[in-house]
């Protein structure tokens, strides 16, 4: 029955940038399928671990030899963990090539990452727009930031954005509900760090996708910092808490899960896709889907998949590779560096209440005013927090016993944290391909990974832990320490590239509306789309370029153009 | 050699009565559970939470044997450790004795709690000395691999450090993640409804968990 698999609008993936493409379509009356290739998780209901105290956990939230066996990716980095151990990938099941090492941390099921995701929420500026035609690094933005920011408003608004309005040129504002309090000692050190630096640099208050007040049904947040399990209040923004529930309110949503795409549908005649096939994960049935309009927002890396695997009797690499730029310029922010130290004093405060957010530094260097000479180009910003921990016992003489575990009962002194995200440059060389010869349990080929931080990202990790440590002395910390962890490409789990958009179709995959240039009717609107990376944390772009595409999508099909 | 054999292996290492060789071979079959009845012996349990409790005390506040840390480990060893660890571990804890007689002159459970916190101190010693060493040891090979970024992911292969340290980890994990750990020996509020970033204390009030 082939009318019954037609739709007005198709939408790949029910993440960030999905669950966004499912709300604005249906809101636009659109009838709309939302296809999700892992299984459903329900609002609420199958949070099983937010209602758990910590001594509920066999392991304490920890890892098994087990897991770590069955997740060779994950183990990596502090995702993998027993708390939220079923919202991450299968690793096995979902093989991949890495000719140089790449962590990709996913989320297979409805929501995607949008229920394990950071919430920093920060608009990119002119300063990035613009940045790739100033210094010739990748192509030009096709877009400017008079032509987002009403989106970026609009996303604000709806998604819950708690923040301050602190008037710093380089971070644009926002529209924000009110934003979480600083701690004492953070006032204190970011006044101090105003006075040191003539109000050039700023501590400011970590702008987060958590509501502070009641919003759309939504119960504001009650400071349990435990996000990445599901939140029971609904008070961070997730597809299930915030976009899901309107889209399915409008009547004109179906969400199908276990629902592999395949291949978009290309119409040679036409010049555009007419639908997609998908694999039904749990039975391996191949189904179709047609409509009038496809949102492609399967997580960046995951967009370019079904870009390479689709129209390939038309050209070899896939829709978009006419460009020569499908799967190309890779980005993510490299970080796991920066500085810290201890603050002497406060000894009669403490905090109460465990807030989701801290303290963010917009960059500062290669901006206006920047007089430093820097041997890289772009920047990156920090986030952290001051705090007062249990007291680690170290000093102690003797650390056993019954007056050592109640001094370790006890707060200990007070310590102030950052960690650097910096900017990634988009290099064509650094790109991810089809690797034919290894597929995965459906017989479908995976991704090969071949990138890698070069030399301006890792001159720029030199500032990234100096900087911080030369505010932190002038401002008066003590113990001052900078750290480098190492970065693993991929960590920062913010892919972007490799289907960027751009003003020419000879290098780009992507026009400035999101569209494929080689098949309009197809919009491309996560990190996939991304001509450059900035240094912020990214997700909120991808909310307002959904928005932003889907409302120029349905314009258009009213004026009869798509 | 698979798993099963590998941990038979260490069993027999160590001779036929250790802690922990049915426990292993239990846990190849078992899935993750708290439930570990049955698989230790209540005198071992019992000695575990002993050590575990002349780290962590009882005080003003329950100490780690009542938190039943003395459960939580055998599962901890079961599940999160490596074979190279979990034998470490067992071999180390085996010696207990051993070392109660040398630092303090009688078997461990015969010594008073105060003895008992003393030996603990001297394993603690032992250890510190043993780690710094191995960390001497294994430093050129820690940096040189750390710094390889970019490069397909792997492990550094490091030998685990001393039980005791090793011992000691647990013992906090399982007492701070404890419900008397928790509730009692910290403060611990579910739900704390607000954040409150100039909130007072005085001495002696306890961290929040």
């Amino acid at each position: 029955m082939i009318e019954s698999n037609t739709y007005d609008a198709i939408v790949i993936g029910s993440g960030i940038s999905g669950g966004w493409a499912a709300k604005e379509l249906t809101e636009k009356g659109m009838k709309t399928i939302m296809l999700e290739r892992g299984r459903n998780i329900e609002h609420v209901k199958d949070y099983v671990a937010a209602n758990k105290n910590p001594w509920e956990f066999p392991h304490a939230g920890g890892r098994t030899q087990e897991m770590i066996k069955n997740h060779p990716v994950l183990k990596r980095d502090y995702p993998l963990n027993e708390k939220n151990l079923d919202y991450w990938v299968d690793d096995l099941e979902h093989p991949y090539v890495e000719e140089k090492r790449f962590d990709w941390y996913r989320g297979y099921h409805v929501g995607g990452r949008s229920l394990m995701w950071g919430r920093q929420s920060y608009r990119l500026g002119d300063l990035d727009f613009e940045a790739n035609l100033k210094d010739g690094h990748g192509v030009d933005w096709p877009i400017r930031y008079k032509d987002i920011a009403p989106w970026y408003s609009y996303a604000e608004k709806f998604a819950g954005i708690s923040g301050n309005r602190d008037g710093i040129p380089s971070l644009p504002d926002g529209d924000y509900m009110p934003a979480m309090p600083m701690n004492i000692v953070e006032k204190d050190l970011a006044e101090r760090l105003k006075g040191q630096y003539g109000g050039k640099r700023h501590f400011i208050m970590g702008r987060t996708a958590n509501i502070t007040v009641p919003h759309e049904g939504r119960v504001n947040c009650q400071y349990q910092n435990q996000c990445w399990l599901g939140c029971n209040f609904g008070a961070y923004f997730s597809t299930q808490s915030a976009t899901l529930p309107v889209a399915v309110k409008t009547g004109n949503l179906t969400l199908r899960p276990f629902s592999i795409v395949t291949r978009l549908i290309y119409d040679k005649d036409t010049k555009k896709a007419k639908g997609v096939e998908i694999l039904d994960a749990e039975t391996n049935q191949t189904y179709e889907y047609y409509a009038k309009v496809i949102f492609v927002c399967a997580s960046a890396l995951n967009s370019t998949w079904v870009l390479m695997n689709s129209a390939t009797d038309v050209w070899e690499g896939g829709l978009g590779s006419s460009s020569g730029e499908l799967g190309h310029n890779l980005m993510d922010h490299h970080f796991r560096c920066g500085a810290g130290g201890t603050i002497e004093g406060y000894e009669d405060k403490y905090t109460y209440g465990r807030r989701p957010t801290g303290l963010y530094v917009p960059r500062f260097v290669n901006v206006e005013g920047d007089t430093k000479p820097r041997d890289y180009v772009r920047g990156f910003g920090y986030q952290g927090a001051a705090s007062r921990g249990r007291w680690s016992g170290e000093v102690a003489e003797m650390s056993v016993g019954g007056a050592w575990k109640d001094a370790i009962t006890e707060p200990g002194t007070w310590s102030v944290g950052f960690t650097a995200f910096g900017e990634m440059l988009p290099y064509h060389e650094n790109a991810i391909k089809l690797d034919k010869d290894k597929k995965d349990k459906w017989g479908l080929p995976v991704l090969s990974f071949n990138a890698e931080i070069r030399d301006n990202e890792l001159k720029m990790r030199g500032d990234m832990q100096n900087e911080m440590k030369e505010m932190l002395e002038r401002i008066g910390v003590k113990d001052t320490y900078t750290y480098d962890n190492v970065y693993g490409l991929g960590q920062g789990i913010h892919e972007m590239g490799t289907a960027r958009m751009g003003r020419d179709p000879k290098t780009s995959v992507l026009n400035g509306n999101n569209q494929v240039w080689d098949a309009t009717n197809v919009f491309v609107t996560d990190g996939a789309a991304m001509t450059s990376a900035g240094c912020v944390n990214p997700s909120l772009t991808y909310m307002a370029l959904t928005a932003r595409a889907v409302d120029f999508a349905v314009s258009e099909l009213k004026k009869g153009n798509l | 050699m698979n798993r099963r054999e590998a941990l038979q292996r260490v069993a027999m290492i160590l001779g036929g009565s250790v802690i922990g060789a049915n426990l292993f071979l239990e846990g190849c079959t078992r899935s993750a559970s708290a439930d570990v009845s049955g698989l230790f012996e209540a005198l071992t349990t019992a000695r575990l939470g002993d050590l575990a409790e002349a780290i962590l005390p009882a005080t003003s506040t329950p100490g780690a044997k009542l938190a039943g840390v003395g459960e939580f480990i055998p599962v901890w060893v079961r599940d999160c450790y490596t074979e190279e660890q979990q034998k470490a571990f067992i071999d180390g804890f085996n010696q207990l004795d051993k070392k109660s007689v040398e630092f303090k002159g009688k078997p461990f459970e015969e010594l008073s709690a105060e003895d008992r916190t003393l030996v603990a101190a001297a394993l603690e010693k032992e250890a510190k000395a043993y780690n710094e060493k191995q960390n001497e040891e294994t430093k050129a090979y820690r940096e040189k691999n750390a710094l390889k970024q970019n490069e397909l992911y792997h492990e550094l292969e490091l030998p685990p450090p001393h039980w005791f340290t090793l011992f000691k980890q647990i013992t906090m994990t399982g007492f701070f993640n404890s419900e008397l750990g928790c509730t009692q020996a910290l403060r611990y509020v579910k739900i704390p409804g607000r954040y409150d970033g100039d909130f007072p204390y005085k001495k002696g009030d306890k961290a929040f968990a």
